[in-house]
């Protein structure tokens, strides 16, 4: 186990990984929207973590301070790719109009892209939460830990981010069961 | 009256605490909208949970062989430094001591070159040099060497009154009277100043 004393040795950290990769891939993927994007972003958050030499108290501590760096990184790379996709789109938009626009008819079914896109256009402090509720298994405590925020801001940040998802899905949560 | 909906999205993620807990479920039996609420916020969730991004356990594997890399590339120049740090550190003990004592005795041969007072011949000779002025009733002497400075003293029979100017890059020892003195004892046997020994 770590030691106040001094930085994470390679045994720990790679225990650390074993302890907490699969979480921060989950969690990581979710956010950024790819796996091989997610294998990257933890990567580079043990990277620093060895670089830096950080001493931690627990186990958990080195943990949350993982996830916060990594779901960090994977807010970046969702903010870059969503700036490419609205790029492309927009240029995709333009070749539809300049060519009469063949497939006009779009049939509105929930899928699991709807629902992943859905997730991804929210915004970074609810999308964060969210993530980390249903993909991390973490709870309002242990995420109020690894986002720096309280028990009730957790709370209030996962309420809004279902409700701002029901939005982006075009339903309304009273009549959705 | 019915709950905040964020009571009802906590309590679908268990964070609702005893006897609240009871309390919501006890609401959410009687109450349609409420039940209709908490099963939408538990459905988002499945769904949610449903929806597959890729294999996770190759993604581990290949992370574990990267952290495995890391760790390696960075083990290295900290072995390094270590073994450098302990060359150092383990020079046999006669060595550390030698060169101890080594600095030490130059240090102290240094110092006493420093400090050591000025004796001796090439201290009468400079001495001897200096301008000697006289009171201002008596002429102005400038004997050339040791001997006509006696000769000198002797004509006045040792009764005058003299100012010696000592060349400012002289040191002086602290043991007591100026070499002159004692060397004209040494020489001529007569006291400077008309004193008999």
């Amino acid at each position: 186990m770590f030691s106040i004393s001094g930085p994470p040795g390679p045994e720990d950290i790679r225990r650390l990984y074993d302890a907490a990769a699969p979480l921060l891939l989950r969690v990581v993927a979710r956010i950024a929207g790819s796996s091989e994007a997610a294998e990257d972003i933890v990567h580079d958050a043990f990277a620093r973590l060895v670089e830096k030499g950080i001493p931690f108290p627990t186990m958990d501590d080195a943990k949350y301070w993982l996830i916060r760096v990594a779901k960090n990184g994977a807010l970046n790379y969702a903010k870059r790719k969503g700036r490419e996709v609205k790029a492309y789109e927009r240029w995709w938009r333009g070749e539809r109009e300049s060519t009469g626009g063949a497939d006009e008819v779009v049939i509105r079914t929930e899928s699991a892209e709807e629902l992943k896109r859905g997730l991804e256009s929210l915004p970074e402090n609810l999308k964060a939460v969210l993530v980390l509720k249903e993909y991390g298994g973490l709870s309002y405590k242990e995420i109020g830990r690894a986002l720096g925020i309280s028990e009730g801001n957790v709370k209030v940040r996962a309420f809004r981010a279902r409700e701002a998802l029901f939005v982006k899905l075009g339903e309304d949560s009273k009549n959705v069961s | 009256m019915c709950p905040d909906h964020d009571l009802v999205s906590a309590y679908v993620d268990g964070e609702v605490p005893s006897p609240w807990r009871e309390r919501l479920e006890e609401h959410l039996a009687t109450c349609g909208d409420c039940a209709a609420l908490a099963a939408a916020y538990a459905s988002l969730s499945m769904r949610l949970r449903s929806v597959a991004v890729g294999d996770e356990t190759e993604s581990l594997a290949r992370g574990r062989s990267r952290l495995d890399s890391l760790l390696l590339d960075h083990a290295v120049p900290l072995a390094s430094t270590l073994s450098a740090r302990r060359r150092f550190v383990s020079l046999p003990l006669p060595v550390a001591a030698a060169a101890a004592i080594l600095v030490l005795l130059l240090g102290t041969a240094t110092a006493m070159l420093a400090l050591k007072p000025s004796r001796g011949v090439a201290s009468i000779q400079t001495v001897a040099s200096g301008e000697i002025t006289p009171l201002a009733t008596e002429a102005k002497a400038q004997p050339a060497s040791m001997d006509e400075l006696l000769r000198y003293l002797d004509a006045r029979d040792g009764q005058i009154t003299l100012t010696i100017k000592l060349p400012s890059g002289t040191t002086f020892g602290s043991a007591g009277k100026p070499v002159i003195m004692r060397s004209g004892r040494v020489v001529r046997g007569t006291p400077v100043g008309g004193r008999s020994p």
